[in-house]
């Protein structure tokens, strides 16, 4: 079952063409790479399934129904792009972060009760920041703060998650630890990914799908015909293709 | 502290706690709400906004809270379209409306009866002059503004930590932030009696950001906002009455104390 599907999509700020003719679906647990250049359009299309982007023509739709009058947004979680500073200063501690991500399941006025707390600390643990409940959000590290969204985003128990370069702040071995941590959510819970990275060669280590996005689709498929097809070969060139899926490859073989 | 148990016996010391605590209590809870967003100067736009409806309250010989509330809430609502349809940055939305509010204002009051006692009291307050209607109004919609802040803290605490996010989450984002504004809207109008059209934003920033010092949790944040700004008007009532100064002034003064400490002693933790 497709649980997102984008068709013929174009995004237009003004007379600038953000992303154009893209068309995709993400099916139910699958693990989606959405991979390109800065500037690509990959967080605008991204938005824009979560209806915060109008689209300039094409349409998305979520479960079945169009993103504009999509409700069920305790479905899906989000991880957004987050700079380090955009929250200095807040007093908020992580347990009350990671609680407003169970806001999505409630009506209004949106309570949150005592019964949400072992779900909060189950979000906690479960992505390895069981201890930090009480610290507050701005004095917790990069890598921390991550993990931190990303409780929020797996709070409501959703079924998909969508996250925007989750890991661009933070150094190569919390990064590694993270992206093993989505890999674990992914197979062992059965939730569907759709992630957002400039790092190819690193997400095909554990994503089943690849989108490469330059403004419009230059490739969408599985990473194994991504690394075998000749049109890739042309476009990246055999150097820049051995870069992403030999890291894939050799990942392949490990298992 | 006989003479501050005396002078509980007045009536019109009774009458500036009751609406002092009930008011500060208000500009505390809206106050981290606004500082978090950087929306901290719309109560300082929004008393300008005031000051022109209490101009034309003494031009129409009302009483000026009457034109004040309705006026300032619609103010509220022009700047947020300003600021969201006519691509007017909020900062300059709130410049733009409350310049042209209170000249508007200071040319009615010129018209009607000059620059004179009654438009100076709402310039810089005088809590101590309060009637008792306007008691029993100002706690009747310090009450509604408290409930309300109250039955939407989880949206305004989502919107304010990552307005995007909420929206994700399908929190009706628009609505609640025109309510956020309308409700302070509201504290201000009720505000302006207490310090006055002058120093309305103080109660609105100081309480929050000597709290967001030193506070521990969003929670804390919030009741220490309330306690500081309680405690500070009560102060400042007392003081300014055994000192004979101008009470407005004295609540700010004291609130820049509670300050001050804050930042000291979370440099020292």
């Amino acid at each position: 079952m497709n649980i997102v599907e984008v068709k013929k999509v174009c995004i237009r700020y003004g007379a600038i063409e953000a992303v154009c003719s893209v068309s995709l679906e993400v099916a139910a647990g699958d693990y989606v790479a959405l991979v390109g250049p800065n500037g690509s359009g990959k967080t605008t299309l991204l938005k824009a399934m979560l209806n915060l982007l109008p689209l300039t023509e094409g349409a998305i739709s979520l479960y079945g129904t169009p993103c504009r009058q999509f409700r069920d947004w305790n479905k899906i979680g989000y991880v957004p792009q987050v700079s380090r500073n955009l929250h200095k200063g807040f007093p908020a501690t992580v347990k009350e972060i990671v609680a407003s991500g169970l806001l999505s399941t409630k009506s209004i006025p949106r309570r949150i009760s005592r019964q949400d707390a072992a779900a909060v600390e189950q979000a906690m643990e479960t992505v390895g920041i069981a201890d930090m409940g009480e610290r507050l959000i701005d004095q917790s590290p990069g890598g921390q703060q991550q993990r931190v969204y990303l409780a929020r985003a797996m709070v409501n128990n959703p079924d998909m998650l969508l996250l925007d370069e989750p890991t661009a702040a933070i150094d190569p071995a919390t990064r590694e630890q993270f992206y093993k941590t989505l890999c674990d959510v992914n197979r062992t819970g059965g939730k569907t990914v759709v992630l957002i990275s400039h790092d190819a060669g690193h997400v095909g280590h554990y994503a089943n799908k690849l989108a490469y996005l330059d403004k419009h689709l230059v490739f969408f498929g599985a990473f194994s015909d991504f690394c075998t097809s000749p049109e890739m070969t042309k476009y990246f060139g055999s150097h820049i293709q051995h870069l992403i899926c030999g890291q894939h490859c050799s990942s392949e073989q490990a298992k | 502290m006989t003479y501050l148990v005396e002078s509980l016996h007045y009536p019109f010391v009774q009458r500036a706690l009751l609406c002092g605590v009930f008011i500060g209590a208000c500009c505390a809870l809206l106050g981290v709400f606004l500082v978090l967003r950087r929306l901290s100067l719309i109560g300082d736009g929004l008393a300008h906004v005031g000051l022109g409806a209490v101009g034309l309250g003494l031009l129409l010989n009302t009483q000026p809270l009457w034109v004040t509330i309705p006026l300032v809430m619609f103010a509220s609502l022009w700047i947020i379209w300003l600021s969201d349809k006519a691509d007017v940055y909020a900062d300059a939305a709130i410049g733009l409306v409350s310049a042209v509010s209170a000249a508007a204002g200071i040319v009615m009051a010129s018209a009607g009866r000059g620059f004179n006692v009654d438009l100076t009291s709402f310039l810089f307050g005088s809590i101590i002059a309060i009637s008792p209607a306007e008691v029993f109004l100002s706690v009747i919609l310090s009450l509604a503004v408290i409930i309300t802040v109250c039955l939407f803290y989880n949206e305004l605490f989502a919107i304010a930590f990552e307005e995007e996010y909420a929206r994700v989450l399908g929190i009706p984002v628009d609505k609640i932030n025109k309510l956020l504004i309308l409700c302070t809207a509201l504290t201000v109008s009720l505000g302006i009696r207490i310090v006055g059209t002058m120093l309305i934003s103080s109660l609105i920033i100081f309480p929050a950001v000597s709290a967001l010092q030193i506070a521990r949790g969003f929670r804390w944040a919030m009741i220490l906002a309330v306690i500081y700004s309680i405690t500070s008007v009560a102060l400042g009532v007392f003081v300014s009455f055994a000192l004979n100064l101008p009470t407005g002034a004295t609540i700010v003064l004291i609130n820049f104390v509670f300050f001050v400490s804050a930042f000291l002693y979370r440099r020292i933790q």
